[in-house]
């Protein structure tokens, strides 16, 4: 059976470095406005206990933090969907959460619904950094947006519509961005996600985000421990997974790894 | 049918006009420049417009349900006091409308609400049930003031309205739980996803609405205008009432934050927490105090629950506790976010400035912040004034056509029953 499209992004956190590279990519691409990110990237401790990114200790003593990349999660049961009341925010059949700024209210229910916290409103008229004036840097298929309307990651649409990877993806100087079909079992993020135990983030609200998270070496190592200790099989299958040399090259490392299994 | 007119009446009228005339001059400001004139952002997105609007949808609940509740209970005295609830009502509702209007960012598409939404939205349904909810209050009123009906039979009457308090009870508590579902089924916002939301809507929707009406009867009072219904039998009533609200409200409320601060650790504990003893404590002990404490006392107290005075300073002290706890619902909740980590949302304030932001600086906020600024509280106050400028043409409209029933039909000895 052939399953539907489902676009998804899969950031590998052992690799990313956390130089905002992803955010600015996107904020450029897409025009958007001073004041508001799509894209961002947050600095959590590595435990995520401690609030405002203080870091955190582990127990041996070094300092344990993350940087965690962080934009719409195209949620498949996606909670600002169902509140919003013009039907402005929609599920694209390839699973991309889009917004129809031409008919969107404003009312902010999508705001106060997402579990995220990713999606911004433009409070004003929408001011770019001056030097956009005269030139638009950005994508010129991207919709202008009035003020009044919110916005948010659309997957770069307008460039994956054509094949192209989003602007985040292909920006990524450290490869830690992987765009393809989640529901392809054959596609690079699907792959990734199976052989290095892709999680989705804060998947507690159950809105099924199409997002995943490669978690870095030291978490992978702490889970597989767990997992030993629980239902175990699985883990006992790949002993090396936690002891062999994570990713020091590109991602070929993921496909000699694969295939060594 | 001619309006009563008092000099003071005259200059209250003028009065209200005028703030409602600031409020919305400010409202045009507000379209040219948009909402970056308000003290909302990225963070705490819903501020002053949509607690006022959960407000005045509550506002408008005791009177609906009061006077529905007077044909459905055939409580005949109750009955004579439909006319001033209905009033109340259709205004505040009117008001709740027009909350929503200032607080959209396009309100001039309110309409693609109607045209082709989404029917899981619980907004599309508030925006349904509010237009049933009025269409039902104008006919009421069509029906008990309108000089068509007034020539037909007082049967004919009492059977329509009869039929429209069947109509209009059940609307008026789906009102309340639908904006209260507008909070309530937002899985992301842990400390609002109770099912206690409805019921804790229900109930202080009553008691602002009963204290509304409270209000509404010492100024009748105290001008010497003879408003209908709103004697010493229906006030006793009212304060019964009001009384046993205030307590179900008080354990609704209770309920709610017990099961969230008991366990700990959760985020619906650290929100309570926010409320009972952090930075938002004063707000919420100001609220049990002047909304739970003090009107109860009143209410009580045989010194005072039957002084027409005490009971309006009761009915005054509730309706400042219920907006104080729409904004203890509201905002602790908004300024809570589920990912909390450095740098923050991006606030989407940048080149201008807010109470809690210096333009041209970082756009990231860790922290929320928000305080209503001065255009906001004009427009609020504007849609404040339209609405008790509402209620004082709806009240003077009651009288006149009470003052005619009552001369027509002191001649056939009838009791005066509308």
């Amino acid at each position: 059976m052939v399953s539907k499209k489902r676009l998804g992004l899969v950031i590998d956190l052992e690799r990313c470095a956390g130089c905002w590279t992803c955010a600015v990519a996107c904020k450029a691409e897409n025009n958007v406005a001073m004041g508001n990110w799509w894209n961002r990237v947050l600095s959590p401790p590595g435990k995520e206990q401690s609030q405002y990114g203080i870091p955190s200790l582990t127990q041996d003593g070094s300092v344990d933090m993350i940087f965690r990349p962080y934009a719409c999660m195209h949620c498949q049961n996606a909670a600002c969907v169902k509140v919003c009341p013009t039907g402005a925010t929609y599920k694209r059949p390839d699973g991309i959460t889009a917004q129809d700024y031409s008919k969107c209210i404003g009312c902010r229910s999508c705001i106060a619904a997402c579990p995220y916290n990713v999606r911004v409103f433009n409070w004003e008229k929408p001011v770019q950094i001056p030097a956009y004036d005269s030139d638009h840097v950005g994508n010129i298929d991207v919709p202008e947006r009035p003020k009044g309307v919110v916005e948010k990651c659309t997957f770069c649409m307008e460039r994956t519509d054509k094949g192209e990877l989003p602007a985040c993806v292909a920006g990524c100087p450290s490869h830690a961005r992987y765009f393809g079909d989640l529901n392809d079992p054959n596609s690079e993020v699907s792959k990734l996600i199976s052989n290095r135990t892709g999680e989705k983030y804060k998947e507690e609200f159950g809105t099924d985000p199409s997002v995943y998270y490669l978690p870095t070496r030291q978490r992978q190592t702490l889970r597989i421990g767990v997992a030993t200790k629980g239902a175990g099989l699985a883990a006992l299958a790949e002993p090396q997974t936690s002891s062999a040399p994570f990713y020091t090259g590109q991602c070929c490392a993921t496909v000699e790894r694969s295939e060594s299994k | 049918m001619t309006p009563i007119k008092t000099k003071t009446g005259t200059v209250w009228i003028w009065v209200l006009g005028l703030i409602a005339l600031v409020g919305f001059g400010m409202w045009i400001r507000q379209l040219i420049l948009g909402l970056a004139v308000t003290g909302m952002n990225n963070y705490v997105s819903w501020g002053l417009y949509i607690i006022t609007f959960a407000f005045m949808v509550g506002l408008s609940a005791g009177g609906l349900i009061v006077s529905s509740l007077a044909y459905i209970l055939k409580l005949e005295h109750l009955k004579q006091m439909a006319p001033v609830g209905i009033v109340a009502a259709v205004a505040c509702v009117v008001g709740a409308g027009a909350m929503i209007l200032v607080d959209v960012g396009h309100p001039e598409r309110v309409l693609n609400i109607l045209l082709g939404g989404r029917l899981t939205s619980p907004i599309k349904w508030d925006f349904f049930i509010l237009a049933v909810y009025l269409v039902v209050g104008l006919f009421e009123l069509y029906v008990m003031l309108s000089k068509k009906w007034l020539n037909r039979t007082l049967a004919a009457r009492e059977h329509a309205l009869n039929i429209l308090a069947w109509i209009g009870f059940p609307v008026a508590i789906l009102v309340h739980s639908i904006t209260a579902w507008i909070f309530g089924l937002q899985i992301g916002r842990p400390f609002w996803n109770t099912a206690l939301m409805a019921p804790i809507f229900l109930s202080s929707a009553v008691v602002s609405g009963v204290g509304l009406l409270l209000l509404v009867a010492f100024i009748g009072d105290k001008y010497k205008l003879p408003i209908p219904g709103l004697d010493e039998q229906n006030r006793t009533f009212l304060t019964k009432l009001l009384s046993s609200f205030i307590l179900l409200d008080a354990f609704f409320l209770f309920c709610d934050l017990f099961t969230s601060v008991y366990a700990g650790g959760t985020a619906e504990a650290s929100t309570a927490a926010k409320l009972l003893t952090g930075n938002m404590a004063p707000l919420f002990w100001l609220e049990i105090i002047l909304g739970v404490v003090a009107p109860f006392l009143i209410l009580v107290m045989t010194k005072t629950k039957r002084s027409m005075g005490w009971q309006a300073v009761a009915g005054v002290l509730v309706m400042v506790g219920v907006f104080l706890k729409r904004i203890n619902i509201i905002l602790p909740n908004l300024l809570q976010l589920n990912v909390p980590y450095a740098p923050g949302v991006s606030t989407g304030r940048f080149s201008t400035s807010s109470p809690f932001h210096i333009a041209d600086q970082s756009s990231f906020a860790v922290v929320g912040n928000y305080f209503p600024t001065l255009s906001e509280v004009c427009i609020t106050l504007g849609v404040l004034a339209f609405v008790a400028l509402l209620i004082t043409v709806g009240i003077r409209l009651t009288m006149a056509v009470e003052k005619e029933e009552s001369v027509a039909e002191a001649g056939f000895h009838e009791i005066n029953v509308v």
